[in-house]
């Protein structure tokens, strides 16, 4: 049966053992040396700039925590779309924090000391791409990583339906709390 | 003579009387006329219509959305409520935070479990939205420079290529 050999190859990713990832702290270890990660963050001119949006009238706090409940393509978006939110998603610091909340099943990432002269945005977009779970994956070393956000995504959806038959606080909730 | 029942009709078609409890799961707080008046277009869509108790069309406003925009865009789009808490340059125009006038101190006393719906609302309106429609659906002045959004777009672009 090639056809049913052929698409079981390109989904292999699914058999990947998720939790032996060698690569990602190899990944992390050389983190300030991979030229990739250390592109200059753009940075737009924002003296004597007044944004007319609504989301610059908002207080700081809460225009970052919406942008915190975006998944990264929407952040992208709104950051193209609002000069306000491009000026408070400028900060390194920020794609920090917004990849320790985008991605827990990263767990590697969550206790990474602070690399010098990493750029964040975009250690967050390569890796979003390169674990985001597709047929026909063809990197060997994060396949492992990409079962494990598949499998992540799965139990999410059943916490929010095993927590609303308990009467627990959903994940964002507790997400909220949390900071 | 009573006044006039006063509704909005959302671009989406569905009917929202004011005064009425409108989306009680999501918003627990009635959507009234003084909190509708903030919004400087109602306020001056309802004078230069009338009251004359017919539906009124409040475009670009999806019924999911119109607790929070009428509330919150009617102090955002005026964007004299929040901001003028702020001590600015001029002592003319430096206000302390006792000078917040009644209405927004109430607006701000929402409990913790009503912003983080009004917060996770607004992710919601802006989830799979191009830049576009999300500058349509707030009513976004596009503030940048041609090259910039170049700038920005081949940025965001980058980890595609």
């Amino acid at each position: 049966m090639p056809l049913t050999y052929c698409h079981f190859c390109h989904q292999q990713y699914c058999a990947k053992n998720p939790t032996d990832t060698p690569m990602v702290d190899e990944l992390f270890q050389n983190l300030s040396t991979d030229s990739k990660f250390k592109r200059p963050s753009l940075e737009i001119e924002l003296r004597e700039r007044r944004p007319t949006d609504p989301f610059g009238q908002l207080p700081l706090e809460i225009a970052q925590q919406i942008c915190m409940f975006l998944p990264g393509d929407s952040l992208k978006a709104l950051a193209q779309a609002s000069l306000s939110v491009q000026m408070i998603t400028q900060d390194n610091s920020f794609w920090k924090r917004f990849m320790q909340w985008d991605m827990p099943w990263l767990w590697e990432f969550q206790t990474l000391q602070n690399q010098k002269d990493v750029n964040y945005k975009s250690l967050y977009l390569w890796l979003n791409k390169m674990t985001t779970p597709r047929y026909g994956m063809d990197d060997l070393n994060l396949m492992g990583v990409a079962n494990r956000r598949r499998v992540w995504g799965v139990c999410e959806q059943l916490a929010s339906r095993y927590n609303k038959t308990t009467g627990q606080a959903p994940a964002e909730a507790m997400k909220w709390g949390r900071d | 003579m009573a006044t006039p029942t006063l509704t909005f009709t959302s671009s989406d078609g569905v009917d929202i009387p004011v005064g009425s409890r409108f989306g009680a799961d999501l918003l627990s707080r009635h959507l009234e006329r003084d909190v509708a008046e903030r919004s400087q277009l109602i306020k001056n869509m309802l004078e230069d219509l009338g009251e004359t108790g017919e539906p009124i069309p409040i475009p670009n406003v999806s019924h999911l959305g119109s607790a929070m925009r009428l509330t919150f865009q009617s102090t955002l789009h005026d964007g004299n409520s929040l901001t003028r808490c702020s001590t600015g340059d001029d002592d003319d125009s430096r206000r302390k935070t006792t000078d917040i006038d009644e209405w927004d101190q109430k607006f701000m006393q929402v409990d913790q479990e009503m912003l983080f719906e009004i917060i996770l609302t607004v992710a919601n309106m802006i989830k799979g939205k191009s830049p576009e429609e999300i500058r349509k659906t707030f009513n976004i002045q596009n503030d940048f420079t041609p090259e910039e959004e170049d700038q920005i777009r081949r940025e965001n672009e980058w980890a595609e290529e």
